[in-house]
């Protein structure tokens, strides 16, 4: 038990001796920031070691399976590049301090326990562990008014959503008297009657409704765009990151256990969301200037995009999940490069979002400009971009399933989102001869802290080139959903 | 030995050998634009030299030729497939022929920027030939989306006016378009038991309500890119703001891939969807004709005039395809090469004159022709060449075209006959203005003629036009065999022959072994 769960156990130990001992050293932010970068490797060290032995066990409240390793390695992954692109902002925005590693590890550890959890409570703890973790990151830097409301707003926010999902689980408790979910799961098809029939129900769409809130399903996305914005932008990576890739996590493991309540009924509801969710999130981002924000409602687009396979769970359930786990990981490449650019534009003290601030920059930071172009294309999903192969294999799921028209709704949001994506690199490369003919000096590029490039050049190589030849990376990925469908049934 | 496998590995040679040039291009310190320039050069001369040299070896029989099969991503089915017919290896050989003269007219038309600048349009020739080489349906999208992007930045970076207008349009036109094609793939995709390879889709059955669909899906993305009228309100847009080599490639290349489109997939996997939607598009091709010709009449702009004729000449090259016969066909065939010369060469006319002197409306010129003789007589000889007179290429494709709808619909022939009329019409009436009568401005006294360089790109592609006015069988003769073989199949009256053994034998497809054999040694 103790050697598996290590991969996200260890980080939790780590974040308390970080909180215990972190405070009486002068040279904290370096301790801290050593200890949580050590311990992310280690971990993926050891995820990596428990993805090749799982066998599909269940412990305690636990399923250790390649699933859960997989989604382990994707927020150990998200982790470490938010650790190396920390570690300069927050000694230029005067927030060094050792709590922040401490968070983001614990919240690795409630992340692991949402898509390891056997049980619902498991679940449910695993997300609490999580968003509490990121209510207080959200408002780390406490003099910004902005990201004190993002902090509020999120929690308050999020605090109902933890009510419903929790209501949620209550209503199943009482309607089929276990939260495990693989005795949910083999509980078959809805035959209750009466009064339990009701409660099933309600419990199902309470903790629909609490999990749309956490990946920002619309109509439940409204905090999204604030939070996003007002939180420093190294934790809105990891928000916009690790946070929605758990969230889908303990969403598909939720679906399997009770999708089969009323098979037509989640079809629908799937169906409405990923549409709903697509548009809104496209259409508004249409009219960001921010960034941050722009990007934020990419963000709910995206978990549009992702919901269309789950259209397809009953028949090619492995399939389903193997493609929307492929699109989480592509969606961390390039959103933590995009990401990691605005970083790296960063000025001591003061983040740069706006997206005139890019004017001029495919001329004056060349190497920036191009992979932020890429990244953009890669989100827009434009081949031969690992953004275009992750919906190409999600969309193919609906195809098979005869979702033509929610194909058809899915490709033609692709387009509109071509044309916000590609708002930015109008900004930075059209500019026109007099704005760019004088190359200015590339000091900022240069001065661009070394683990901020690396984060860059490692997602700028991996969207590029697994967008190519996916091969290797999709047969890991399918070996993992393959085993967990397989194994339980 | 090294032809051997030049030989065996010649289509991803001719597809990757620009795109090593660009990263040539990209390891070249930013200020030495010469070396740029040569290195640019070079890479479009090596490949068309490889080219011609292959097109000599390239032999007309009714297969794909050149054939290269390697597994990309086995899980999908998707494999690297690359092979060419006679038409897509002629539009190969138009598009390495016109890309050493783009590069050579943009040696002094660029002057910022010019690392990039030849750095995309080598990405984008890689684009364009693998394009017209992709045998396989996922690669074929690929190829066809990232063509977008190098345009895309060559229209708005150095595009002029409205360029960034004109760049977005041109971009979501075609994404439009192409996403849907994509949705009749991925449902083609499980059809034909997930095989996205040529071959098989053209064995499938597909029921009449699957065809009309999947018809109506490729048609689009297809008609975008012709443009067919009413789809063509991105193309003088993107064209007239376009810089001068983005305009040539956009003219001579990119429209063509709409028509091969039609050629190589729309039609011929969906016979009874042409069958239903053939009267309809040869009416909007027809439209495009007359309309086209009438509004490039009215124009005010140089460029724009050479936008709106395209829409009129590639409405002929669709009337020809849809005409369903074979003199039909390869009329349409050789008009798609002859406006890709004679077009080209226009635009490079009118760059030629914007870059001296900033404007490229008609009213800013007006007797040129003494100051300029030079650059008159090839702007004559270009006009000439497109409004199709006799001796000169379009004149051979045109009439074919019309032979042809006139054998298959007399109305559609007798109405696209005026556009020939039409576009002498607008043609001369623009030289007239232009080059003849009294110089107006005192700007275009001190007009420059042509320079040695300039003269090396227009020479090349004049010859070409007299070669195919006055001696087109060699080209014929390679296409042929792929136009019958087009034919064969676009009018192939129903699918359910092809399951019968008896219609097996009548396929006319020697590729069937070939696909077998394929699939057998996977």
């Amino acid at each position: 038990m103790l050697q598996q769960i290590a991969p996200w156990g260890w980080p939790a130990c780590a974040a308390l001796f970080i909180l215990l001992v972190g405070p009486f050293l002068k040279k904290s932010h370096l301790f801290s920031f050593g200890v949580a970068f050590v311990t992310a490797l280690v971990s993926i060290f050891l995820a990596w070691q428990g993805w090749i032995s799982a066998t599909g066990d269940t412990i305690g409240f636990l399923l250790f399976d390649k699933f859960t390793y997989l989604f382990v390695l994707f927020f150990l992954l998200a982790l470490v590049f938010v650790l190396l692109l920390s570690y300069s902002y927050l000694e230029s925005f005067g927030i060094a301090r050792p709590e922040y590693y401490a968070l983001l590890l614990f919240m690795v550890f409630g992340m692991g326990c949402m898509a390891g959890g056997s049980n619902l409570m498991v679940i449910f703890l695993g997300l609490e562990i999580m968003s509490v973790s990121v209510y207080v990151l959200c408002g780390f830097q406490r003099t910004n008014v902005l990201c004190v409301e993002a902090s509020l707003k999120y929690f308050l926010i999020g605090a109902f959503a933890s009510a419903f999902l929790l209501l949620g689980i209550a209503f199943i408790y009482g309607a089929t008297n276990t939260t495990d979910i693989i005795a949910l799961h083999q509980s078959g098809a809805l035959t209750f009657s009466g009064d339990t029939k009701i409660y099933a129900l309600l419990g199902l769409s309470l903790i629909s409704v609490g999990l749309a809130f956490k990946i920002a399903v619309v109509p439940f996305h409204f905090w999204a765009p604030d939070v996003y914005e007002g939180a420093p932008v190294v934790v809105t990576t990891f928000m916009a990151t690790a946070v929605k890739a758990a969230g889908f996590a303990a969403l598909l493991r939720i679906i399997w256990a009770l999708f089969q309540w009323d098979p037509v009924l989640f079809s629908k509801v799937v169906w409405i969301g990923a549409v709903l969710t697509m548009t809104v999130g496209n259409v508004a981002a249409l009219l960001q200037r921010n960034l941050k924000r722009m990007l934020a409602y990419s963000s709910v687009a995206h978990a549009g995009y992702a919901l269309i396979p789950l259209v397809a769970f009953p028949q090619q359930s492995s399939a389903v999940v193997a493609s929307i786990s492929f699109y989480l990981l592509t969606y961390i490449l390039m959103t933590v490069g995009a990401f990691a650019v605005l970083i790296a534009l960063t000025e001591p003290g003061q983040e740069h979002c706006d997206m005139q601030y890019l004017r001029g920059m495919g001329v004056k930071k060349p190497f920036l400009g191009f992979v932020m172009t890429v990244f953009l294309l890669s989100l827009a999903g434009i081949p031969p971009t690992m953004g275009f192969f992750g919906k190409y294999y999600m969309f193919l799921q609906a195809v098979q399933a005869g979702s033509i028209w929610l194909v058809v709704i899915g490709l033609l949001n692709s387009v509109i989102s071509v044309y916000y994506y590609l708002g930015p690199v109008v900004v930075m490369y059209f500019g026109g001869k007099e704005e760019t003919r004088t190359p200015e000096d590339r000091s900022v590029w240069l001065s661009s802290p070394a683990a901020v490039i690396a984060v860059i050049w490692i997602c700028f190589l991996s969207v590029s080139l697994l967008g190519l030849f996916p091969s290797n990376l999709l047969d890991l990925i399918q070996h993992s959903s393959a085993a967990w469908l397989v194994a339980i049934r | 030995m090294i032809i051997v496998w030049a030989q065996a590995h010649i289509l991803t040679l001719l597809t990757f050998l620009p795109m090593v040039g660009a990263f040539f291009i990209l390891l070249l310190p930013k200020k030495e634009f010469n070396s740029i320039r040569a290195t640019a050069l070079g890479t479009t001369l090596v490949v068309l030299a490889l080219n011609l040299w292959a097109y000599f070896r390239f032999q007309g029989i009714p297969d794909f030729e050149f054939q290269e099969t390697v597994a990309w991503i086995p899980a999908f089915h998707v494999y690297y497939r690359l092979g060419v017919d006679g038409v897509s290896f002629l539009l190969i050989l138009l598009t390495s022929f016109l890309m050493p003269i783009v590069v050579l007219s943009s040696w002094r038309d660029i002057e910022h920027r010019v690392k990039e600048f030849f750095f995309l349009m080598l990405i984008l020739q890689t684009g364009m030939i693998g394009t017209f080489a992709a045998l396989d349906f996922f690669l074929f999208y690929v190829f066809w989306e990232i063509m977008l992007i190098p345009m895309y930045f060559l229209i708005g970076v150095w595009g002029s006016g409205k360029r960034i207008m004109a760049a977005f349009k041109f971009v979501l036109y075609t994404m439009v378009g192409s996403v849907l094609m994509l949705v009749a793939i991925l449902y083609g995709y499980f059809k034909t038991g997930q095989s996205f390879y040529l071959l098989d889709w053209v064995q499938a059955s597909f029921t009449h309500q699957e065809q009309i669909w999947m018809f109506l899906a490729f048609a689009l993305a297809f008609a975008i890119k012709v443009p067919i009228f009413p789809l063509h309100t991105w193309l003088p847009d993107a064209h007239t703001e376009a810089p001068t080599a983005g305009s040539v490639i956009l003219a001579g290349v990119l429209l063509k891939m709409g028509t091969y489109g039609f050629y190589r997939f729309a039609m011929p996997l969906f016979p009874e969807a042409v069958v239903k939607f053939g009267p309809f598009i040869l009416t909007l091709a027809v439209i495009g004709v007359v309309y086209g010709s009438l509004v490039a009449m009215v124009q005010k702009d140089l460029k724009r005039l050479v936008a709106y004729s395209s829409v009129a000449h590639l409405g002929f090259v669709i009337l020809g395809l849809f005409a369903l016969n074979q003199i039909g066909v390869q009329g349409a065939v050789l008009q798609m090469l002859n406006h890709g010369l004679s077009t080209g060469a226009l635009c490079l006319l009118v760059g030629m004159v914007y870059e001296r002197r900033h404007t490229r409306l008609i009213a800013d010129y007006g007797g040129i022709a003494k100051v300029v003789p030079m650059y008159a007589f090839f702007f004559v000889f270009v006009t000439l060449s497109s409004i199709g007179l006799p001796g000169l290429n379009n004149f051979v494709g045109e009439f074919m075209v019309l032979l042809g709808i006139f054998q298959a619909k007399k109305i559609f022939a007798i109405v696209a006959i005026t556009g020939v009329v039409l576009s002498a019409v607008y043609m001369l009436w623009a030289v007239e203005r232009v080059f003849f009568g009294k110089i107006n401005h005192d700007a275009n006294r001190s007009l420059k003629d042509l320079k040695w360089r300039e003269v090396c790109v227009l020479v090349p592609l004049c010859v070409a036009m007299i070669w195919i006015g006055v001696y087109p069988q060699p080209l014929l003769k390679k296409i042929s065999a792929s136009t019958e073989n087009f034919l064969k199949l676009t009018t192939r009256t129903t699918t359910l022959s092809l399951r019968s053994p008896e219609g097996r034998s009548n396929l006319p497809l020697c590729q069937m072994e070939v696909a077998s054999s394929l699939r057998s040694s996977q």
